[in-house]
């Protein structure tokens, strides 16, 4: 009987361990964990505090993991963090590269002009040369 | 809301303080982060996730509500991460829309560009056409000053070999001025004006010649005239036609005698005849011993000779009286009485400038 009982209580407590919803989250922090790896790596502009509460919440997010209600909590935050990092990361790109096109237009105007002026400069020239 | 928020915020700050609770001043900057997100236009590029944020956040509120103060901060956390989401996402899409707008200005800006770029390259090429023609125009040009520049050597050497004496000198120095200015044109790249000065100092090379040549003709014409009046004899020493008439006078008178008259009257018609002709006239007279009257006479016989002259309508302004010739010995009255013309198309100036040592002196 109670060798039963301990069988009975081993499975119980290997199946809390193991419970197939808990490998599924933890897959899926471990996808978090990368993800906030590679903005940290992809972009310095992002703000070290944001970085620092995403890694906060993804560690009690996996220290919380067998718990059940803290680690929806938890996994949510962290999760939404990053979504809002990512989000961050994209605008940052998409800021830098306005910015880009907006030197690149200035470029093109400068060109332009530089470009207007020789005409001129080779129009006077034709017309002293070969005036109508 | 805000007003649930602000009342539920005073009447828990005592409790808050005193149970540990989640500060409710964050529900606040929560609050407006969604109201910031929706400003930005996040119900037009977010709507779901603007939705979610209102949601954790009225959960957040009735947690709150309900005492459930930790549940409370995290889901108003979620709430504020998802409203700060949705502010980027917005930005995102200006930043986007700004980008399009930007590609779109690029392009009408290349797009000018290379249309100016295509302008310049084609007034390049004019003006490396333009500048191709000039060489090749000034080539041209050199050459051309070269051959004028030749050509006027050649017709001031055809001037100069004809007779100097029928040669304008005016004419020839205007002529060789021409010339040096043509080849100081020349040397300055000037081709232009090298090749009008070679022009002109051809044109009054050939103006020259051809005023000497007529001058020559006509100088031979007259020669032969006059060498047809009885009495004279008639040389032309370098241009200049002498007439020598003999006889003229009486000895020690200046009275023309009658049988020379015919002479003279020939010799006047042939001045008539030539209105450009000027003479110097010059009298040799007797051999005296009184050297005073030997001059006087001669000046008479010269006046006698111009006085008729005139007599036969010859302008005295043609007419010019020449220095008396002295004879110094016996020997020397040979050929006395003679009266000389000295005719020349020029100013009877230059009569003065002709190394002629007359018949009869040393």
């Amino acid at each position: 009987m109670t060798v039963v009982i301990i069988f009975l209580l081993l499975f119980t407590g290997l199946s809390l361990k193991v419970r197939p919803d808990n490998k599924n989250i933890l897959s899926q922090i471990e996808s978090l964990e990368t993800k906030l790896a590679s903005i940290k790596n992809a972009s310095p502009d992002i703000p070290k505090e944001e970085l620092d509460k995403a890694q906060k919440w993804t560690e009690d997010a996996k220290n919380y993991l067998p718990e059940g209600s803290e680690e929806s909590t938890a996994f949510k935050k962290a999760n939404y963090q990053i979504e809002f990092l990512s989000t961050l990361l994209e605008e940052s790109r998409s800021k830098k590269k306005a910015d880009e096109l907006e030197q690149l237009i200035e470029k093109i105007r400068i060109q332009t002009e530089e470009i207007t002026d020789t005409n001129a400069k080779v129009i006077e020239e034709i017309e002293r040369l070969e005036p109508q | 809301m805000r007003i649930f928020f602000l009342s539920a915020y005073i009447a828990t700050v005592i409790a808050c303080a005193s149970n540990n609770l989640p500060p409710t001043g964050d529900f606040a900057v929560s609050y407006s982060l969604i109201e910031n997100a929706e400003i930005g236009g996040g119900e037009i590029y977010a709507p779901d996730l603007m939705q979610q944020a209102k949601s954790f956040y009225d959960l957040a509120e009735a947690e709150f509500t309900a005492g459930n103060y930790e549940e409370s901060e995290s889901l108003r956390q979620v709430s504020e991460i998802i409203a700060k989401t949705v502010i980027s996402i917005s930005r995102k899409k200006i930043y986007e829309d700004e980008i399009e707008r930007l590609r779109s200005e690029i392009n009408e800006a290349n797009s000018i560009k290379r249309k100016r770029e295509a302008e310049l390259r084609e007034n390049i090429l004019k003006l490396g056409q333009i500048k191709d023609r000039i060489v090749i125009s000034q080539e041209i040009m050199h050459s051309s000053a070269l051959d004028k520049l030749e050509e006027a050597t050649q017709k001031i050497k055809a001037a100069e070999a004809l007779s100097a004496e029928y040669l304008s000198p005016q004419l020839l120095n205007d002529t060789n001025e021409n010339y040096k200015a043509a080849e100081e044109y020349l040397n300055k790249g000037e081709n232009e004006k090298s090749i009008e000065r070679s022009q002109k100092s051809i044109s009054i090379a050939e103006r020259a010649i051809e005023e000497s040549k007529k001058k020559l003709e006509l100088t031979n014409e007259i020669q032969k005239r006059l060498s047809s009046i009885y009495g004279t004899r008639v040389e032309n020493i370098k241009g200049v036609i002498k007439v020598t008439f003999q006889g003229l006078f009486a000895p020690s008178s200046s009275n023309i005698l009658y049988d020379a008259y015919p002479s003279l009257d020939a010799f006047a018609g042939v001045l008539s005849q030539y209105p450009a002709l000027k003479t110097t006239i010059q009298a040799n007279p007797d051999h005296l011993e009184n050297q005073d009257k030997n001059i006087g006479l001669s000046v008479k016989r010269v006046e006698a000779v111009t006085v008729y002259l005139v007599s036969k309508g010859i302008s005295t302004e043609r007419l010019r009286t020449g220095s008396a010739v002295i004879n110094e010995s016996p020997a020397d009255t040979i050929g006395d009485r003679r009266i000389e013309f000295f005719v020349t198309f020029d100013n009877p100036e230059n009569i003065q400038q002709i190394n002629y040592t007359p018949q009869g002196s040393n």
